[in-house]
């Protein structure tokens, strides 16, 4: 690229990967800035579902059904296969009290398009037949789908260079420059400064470090997850498998493990069993403590695991926020930088959806404040933590 | 809580360097726990009938030694033991008899050796293709041959061996082809010095197969295995002085049964789990962990003995594994510093003139990084997840970047299977190197997690309950 880009992406996980890709679809010249190398991060150690059934607020399930929109369309336009597969998602029940309270959430759902079919034991047992025999029944969300994190990530990169893009890995960001006016024109990198137009802070929980050098303060927090890979178990399940208190344990902030099963089944047979949440700063190791949880909520619904071997396991970080909701769009009062951070346990699936809106920002300033945008851009709006300007001495330094 | 179980010493691995430090240890008056998988002691060389015909070798005679003083109770020897994970806190993950449990010391010493290193080729996932020791381990345990028409390639003493093992139990050994050349040998002949015992051993090879008719060719490998159901003939080359194969000169030889093997790399998964520091050193055959004179690495309190730290045969294993098991005891206590030196002052001299040998063998028996070249983009590299070399090549072009395993891991589904990249690793090293023009010790290692073995997953979810139980 030889002259100045019109932005600059900062981290090429999922999310920087649909940042690139909807800016330089809409005609932007995009360099994306990665440390390591694509999906290094978090969107190599995750999982790849994209859900409504954990949604709890009508714009977070606005959000997710939207970006799921965009998936089915990129699964059809992308040239890499990522494995995109929407045989929808089985949340199951234990209890009778459990399902009666999912049943409830459903239908509320329900109400904003998202299709289910209510399971009694039999029905769950029907679709499932190796899950426990004792369980209380189960909701089949029918449009959820699942995609290969790692190689959507790519095949998003891939698309956004086919547009243009470039990309340069192994490139470290270690601040961000202001000039007199405030505005961020450079990121300093370990390759020596690089100018912009626009920056998109993508670097998932990497973010902070990189905003703090611009005064900045963002709520964003690591939550480590943790998941365990079977040998292959061809037909152990038939679908994504939920357990009812998912979506609980994703607003339970608590610092202690909290630990609910995630079953999905890979395009190689292997299994992922998930997952975890804790607040463990920024170790990625896997605890024997927390690998054993996973495995007993495992056993407890799919006892026929108990022969089929464990091969590996891994742990990402979760970029948590503290209403759940992620950070996308401008920072008031720090012109030319743009977040995409935040997305917790749904940047997969809420990857389209942030390109998209970022690419309004960047080509339409005043995007979020008009009317006709349906409050989608005003519900992940960084301005809604207030203030994020931390240090002002400290902005007005490194300007 | 569930009651923990404790030892002083915790000894992962049987063969000659585990046996050698357990009962070092507890020469010293502590309490040690053997543990292997197998169910013999003895590892990869003391097997039942490895003797061939003649005398003992030393360390045979030394190993055996060792194996009587087992039996004496010494050493709490617990075979069929899987070690699936290592804490930084000298804590062992172990599994057996269906039952996953914990098991805490007051030191480690890892003594897992070392597995044979293949170079791919197309036609090397046909049956009748294995390495050298599964073929030395079939004739010898179970009196079993590869085939009839058995051809020996690759590099190092271990191919000597197999063929003189293979035409004594009647096989029609059809040639072995030693990749590298005299000249690679001589430039390293000080390191020899010292070494009769082990050349007499070669030479009885030798003159054993010369009075078999079975030819013994430098400089020269197999390029291509052919064959519908299982390979009925191979493609040899000769090898210019990078290890490229050359174009004039091949020859096609009809054989039913192929035994390939380029030396050894040490086995650090469980070192990589507690945390220690990594070198890659191909004088000892590829990574292994960093230790300091008291082969002790840098996870305090996890010692490293024989081929883990660096492969050398298993005299060398004899003796790390004493020098490793009464540091294990210094650090508990149970040995003076003073007694500590003097015993490892007496075994220095020897120390160093294997080191030296292995140095040799290591650095002249790797796979030839010219050999890259025949691995065809059909061909595969990782046999659990089939990923062929041709699409780590284009991962390579495609990503610009990708100069690690790691990377690789992103882009293809390379070493997720259930041998999660033992084999497969140093292979797609030297590919990457080949490709992105660096060197094997920048596409660094794969990643390693618990478990470092595979284990049944009722097993890992009942674990707390089987340390209640214990
Ligand atoms: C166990 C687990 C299961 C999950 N399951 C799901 C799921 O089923 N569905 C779902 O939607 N989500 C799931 N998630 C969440 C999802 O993985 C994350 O939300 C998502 O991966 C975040 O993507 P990202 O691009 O923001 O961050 P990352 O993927 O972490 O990308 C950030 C990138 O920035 C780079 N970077 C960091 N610092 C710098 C720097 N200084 N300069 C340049 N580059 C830098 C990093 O190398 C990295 O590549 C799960 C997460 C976990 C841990
Ligand atoms: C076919 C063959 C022929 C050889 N011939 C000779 C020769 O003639 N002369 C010579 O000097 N050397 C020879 N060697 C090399 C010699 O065998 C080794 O140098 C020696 O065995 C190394 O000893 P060690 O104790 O380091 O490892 P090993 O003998 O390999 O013992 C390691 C032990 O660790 C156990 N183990 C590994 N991982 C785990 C785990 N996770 N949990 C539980 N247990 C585990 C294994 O089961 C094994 O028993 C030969 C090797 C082979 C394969």
């Amino acid at each position: 690229m030889s002259r100045m880009p019109d932005v600059a992406v900062i981290g090429a996980g999922i999310v920087g990967a649909a940042c690139a890709y909807s800016l330089a679809r809409a005609g932007l010249s995009v360099l994306a800035l990665e440390r390591d190398f694509p999906a290094a991060g978090t969107s190599r150690a995750c999982d790849g579902l994209i859900l409504c059934c954990d949604k709890t607020s009508p714009a977070e399930l606005e959000l997710a059904q939207v970006s799921a929109g965009l998936w089915a369309g990129l699964a059809e336009g992308l040239d890499l296969d990522f494995e995109y597969g929407n045989t929808g998602v089985i949340v199951v029940y234990a209890t009778v009290e459990g399902l009666e309270a999912g049943r409830k959430q459903a239908i509320d759902r329900c109400g904003c398009g998202v299709k289910v079919e209510m399971l009694d034991a039999a029905g769950l047992l029907a679709l499932e037949p190796n899950l426990a025999p004792d369980l209380a029944g189960g909701i089949y969300y029918l449009d959820e789908a699942q995609v290969d994190a790692r190689r959507a990530t790519l095949a998003l990169l891939q698309a956004a260079r086919r547009c243009g893009a470039e990309l340069r890995q192994g490139v470290s960001v270690t601040g961000l420059r202001r000039d007199a006016g405030g505005r961020v024109v450079a990121a300093l990198t370990t390759e020596g400064e690089i100018e912009a137009g626009a920056f998109v802070l993508a670097a998932g929980v990497w973010s902070n470090e990189i905003a703090a050098s611009a005064g900045l303060q963002l709520p964003v927090r690591p939550r480590k997850g943790t998941i365990l890979v079977t040998s292959a178990a061809p037909g152990m399940i038939q679908h994504p498998l939920l357990e009812g208190s998912y979506a609980a344990s994703v607003h339970a902030d608590t610092s202690a493990a909290q630990v609910a099963l995630v079953a999905e089944m890979t395009a190689g047979g292997t299994l992922l069993l998930g997952s975890s949440r804790e607040f463990v700063g920024f170790d990625r190791s896997v605890s024997r403590a927390v690998a054993q949880a996973i495995a007993a909520r495992a056993m407890r619904y799919l006892p026929a695991l108990a022969e089929r071997n464990v091969i590996r396991a891994y742990a990402g970080l979760r970029p948590w926020s503290p209403d759940h909701l992620p950070l996308i769009g401008p920072v008031a009062g720090v012109p030319g930088l743009y977040l995409a951070t935040g997305h917790e346990g749904a940047g997969i699936g809420l990857a389209p959806v942030t390109g998209e809106i970022i690419a309004r920002w960047l080509i339409d300033p005043a995007y979020g404040k008009s009317q006709a945008t349906s409050g989608l851009a005003r519900t992940v709006w960084p301005g809604r933590f207030g203030d994020l300007i931390q240090d002002a001495a400290a902005v007005r330094a490194a300007a | 809580m569930p009651a923990l179980e404790t030892v002083d010493v915790a000894v992962v691995g049987a063969g000659p360097a585990g046996l050698a430090a357990a009962l070092a240890a507890a020469e010293c008056g502590l309490r040690v726990a053997l543990l292997d998988e197998r169910s013999l002691p003895g590892g990869q060389y003391l097997l039942p009938g490895h003797a061939h015909g003649g005398a003992l070798t030393e360390s045979e005679r030394l190993g055996g030694d060792l194996l009587r003083r087992l039996e004496t109770g010494q050493v709490d020897w617990r075979p069929g033991v899987t070690v699936w994970n290592v804490e930084a806190g000298l804590t062992l993950g172990l599994f057996a008899d269906g039952r996953a449990t914990t098991l805490a010391a007051g030191a480690i010493v890892l003594a897992s050796g070392a597995r044979e290193q293949v170079a791919p080729f197309p036609g090397w996932t046909l049956p009748g293709v294995m390495t050298a020791g599964a073929a030395q381990l079939l004739a010898k345990r179970h009196g079993v041959l590869p085939g009839r028409r058995v051809l020996v390639a690759g590099s190092g003493p271990l191919l000597l061996a197999v063929a003189a093992k293979l035409s004594a139990l009647g096989a029609t050994v059809v040639a072995v082809l030693e990749a590298s050349r005299p000249a690679q040998w001589l430039s390293h002949a000080p390191a020899a010095r010292g070494q009769g015992g082990r050349f007499a051993e070669g030479w009885r090879y030798l003159s054993d197969l010369r009075k078999a008719r079975v030819a013994y060719r430098f400089g020269s490998a197999v390029v291509a295995a052919q064959g519908a159901e299982r390979v009925e003939s191979v493609t040899v080359a000769p090898l210019d002085r990078a290890g490229r194969p050359l174009r004039e000169g091949r020859s096609v030889v009809a054989v039913d049964a192929l035994c390939v093997s380029f030396g050894f790399t040490p086995n650090v998964e469980l070192a990589q789990l507690a945390g220690a520091w990594m070198v890659f050193d191909p004088l000892r055959g590829g990574w292994a962990p960093q230790v300091d004179e008291n082969l002790e690495s840098t996870a305090s309190g996890l010692f490293v003995a024989g081929e883990t730290g660096g492969v050398g045969g298993a005299g060398l294993a004899l003796l790390t594994g004493r020098v490793a098991g009464l540091a294990a005891a210094r650090r508990l206590g149970a040995l003076s510093q003073d007694d500590l030196e003097r015993a490892k002052a007496g075994l220095a001299g020897r120390r160093k003139r294997e080191l030296r040998f292995a140095g040799m063998l290591n650095a002249v028996c790797a796979p030839p990084g010219g050999l890259s070249e025949i691995i065809t983009d059909e061909t595969i590299v990782c046999r659990c997840e089939e990923v062929t070399a041709g699409e780590l090549r284009a991962a390579v072009r495609e990503a610009a970047g990708i100069r690690t395993l790691d990377a690789l891991k992103v882009w293809t589904r390379i070493g997720q299977g259930p041998c999660q990249g033992r084999t497969c690793g140093p292979i797609a090293g030297r590919l990457i190197a080949a490709e992105a023009g660096c060197s094997p010790e920048a596409a660094g290692t794969f990643a390693v997690r618990p478990p470092a073995r595979p284990l049944p997953l009722g097993a890992l979810a009942a674990l707390e309950a089987a340390g209640d139980a214990a």
